[in-house]
């Protein structure tokens, strides 16, 4: 396999999750209801008693008892649903690629945000805490409180966050949003 | 990084969803017992009688209920495979020369120490389509300069690549510290 198809392929899944633990949860429940049937099935063949209930009783059980079949069914239909939203939801990871002719690269959105919080901060001159950046999928949010009384250039903000975003080219893109709230903080 | 075929573990889900609605639509069917359509004969409720539980029915539930079983903890012991220890194996003609990913680890750690920004490196190696892979996990400060520590891996890759005497595909996944600096955001201003 030639190195960029395998970087394509291990960034690809790098930004889904597996389902792994999803399948084994639910294989886990099918295991253990299916080897109580099988046990049960098998105590009855050989004429044995049953361990908590034989198969016998137990549609006999619904067949004289039907008022119980509705919430059965409507529990079956609702596992049944949310494993197949679970199989065909996208379930992606927040993540963003980074083109590099040298690495396969992968950033959490946590840490693409730090990367813009850096560039915004030394730009607008404020404290660690008087700022925020976050990153979702296709935008990001940067934003700053000025301290009172000491202007932050929004133009030159958004000017270096788009640097930073122009320089990484994080892929899906991504499109910057800086607001400088109104009013400012006192102190430093 | 593994090798989960993640294509069957969807197909996996969609099927025992499948199954469950299945159950469900074939109790419900015994609740409507008696009637033979609903909503003024909307729909139509088959009559259905379940076989007798003679002994041959019971072995054959029994049986496939192992087959199910056993499919199926073959399948969940087998989920997460794909790591591997050894980054090169060379078998040449007077000898062999393999090279354990704990070495390349060492290096691309101490290459990474210096940077101010890398909090922690964890590099583990995949086997990825029957090729050796590694992959670096670092984890940036709050508020890391991204591109320095990617020219950082990029760079130690580099050197690696010039000691092993040949490329090997680097997967690097960035990740944040989970708590920011404490010590850096308290200190006195």
């Amino acid at each position: 396999m030639n190195e960029s198809k395998l970087y394509r392929r291990v960034q690809r899944r790098s930004l889904h999750r597996s389902r792994s633990l999803a399948v084994i949860v639910a294989l886990s429940i099918v295991v253990l209801v299916l080897v109580f049937v099988a046990i049960e099935s098998v105590l009855e063949a050989l004429g044995q008693g049953p361990m908590v209930v034989s198969p016998t009783d137990a549609t006999a059980f619904l067949d004289t008892n039907p008022q119980v079949a509705p919430s059965i069914a409507a529990g079956a239909a609702v596992l049944g649903i949310i494993l197949i939203v679970i199989a065909l939801a996208p379930a992606r990871l927040g993540r963003h690629i980074i083109p590099n002719e040298r690495l396969a690269i992968v950033v959490d959105d946590s840490a693409l945000a730090g990367a813009l919080l850096r560039e915004a901060r030394t730009e607008s001159r404020v404290s660690d805490n008087r700022i925020r950046a976050s990153v979702t999928r296709r935008s990001a949010r940067v934003s700053v409180t000025p301290t009172s009384g000491v202007p932050v250039n929004a133009g030159r903000t958004k000017s270096v966050v788009d640097a930073v975003l122009d320089d990484l080219s994080p892929k899906p893109g991504v499109r910057a949003n800086v607001t400088i709230e109104k009013s400012g903080a006192v102190g430093s | 990084m593994s090798r989960s075929n993640r294509v069957m573990n969807r197909i996996i889900l969609v099927l025992l969803g499948i199954v469950l609605l299945a159950v469900a639509a074939g109790v419900a069917v015994v609740g409507f017992e008696g009637k033979t359509s609903l909503f003024g004969g909307a729909i139509v409720v088959p009559d259905v009688t379940l076989p007798k539980a003679t002994s041959a029915v019971l072995w054959i539930i029994a049986a496939s209920a192992a087959v199910v079983v056993i499919l199926a903890l073959a399948w969940i012991f087998t989920r997460g495979r794909g790591r591997t220890s050894t980054l090169v194996d060379l078998r040449l003609a007077d000898g062999e020369i393999a090279v354990d990913v704990d070495f390349a680890a060492d290096l691309l750690d101490d290459a990474l120490k210096g940077t101010h920004d890398v909090s922690a490196t964890h590099v583990r190696g995949y086997s990825v389509r029957s090729t050796p892979t590694l992959e670096v996990r670092v984890v940036a400060r709050r508020g890391a300069d991204l591109r320095g520590i990617i020219d950082a891996v990029a760079l130690a890759t580099t050197r690696l690549d010039l000691v092993l005497e040949q490329r090997i595909p680097v997967l690097l996944h960035v990740v944040s510290a989970v708590r920011p600096d404490r010590a850096h955001e308290n200190r006195a201003r």
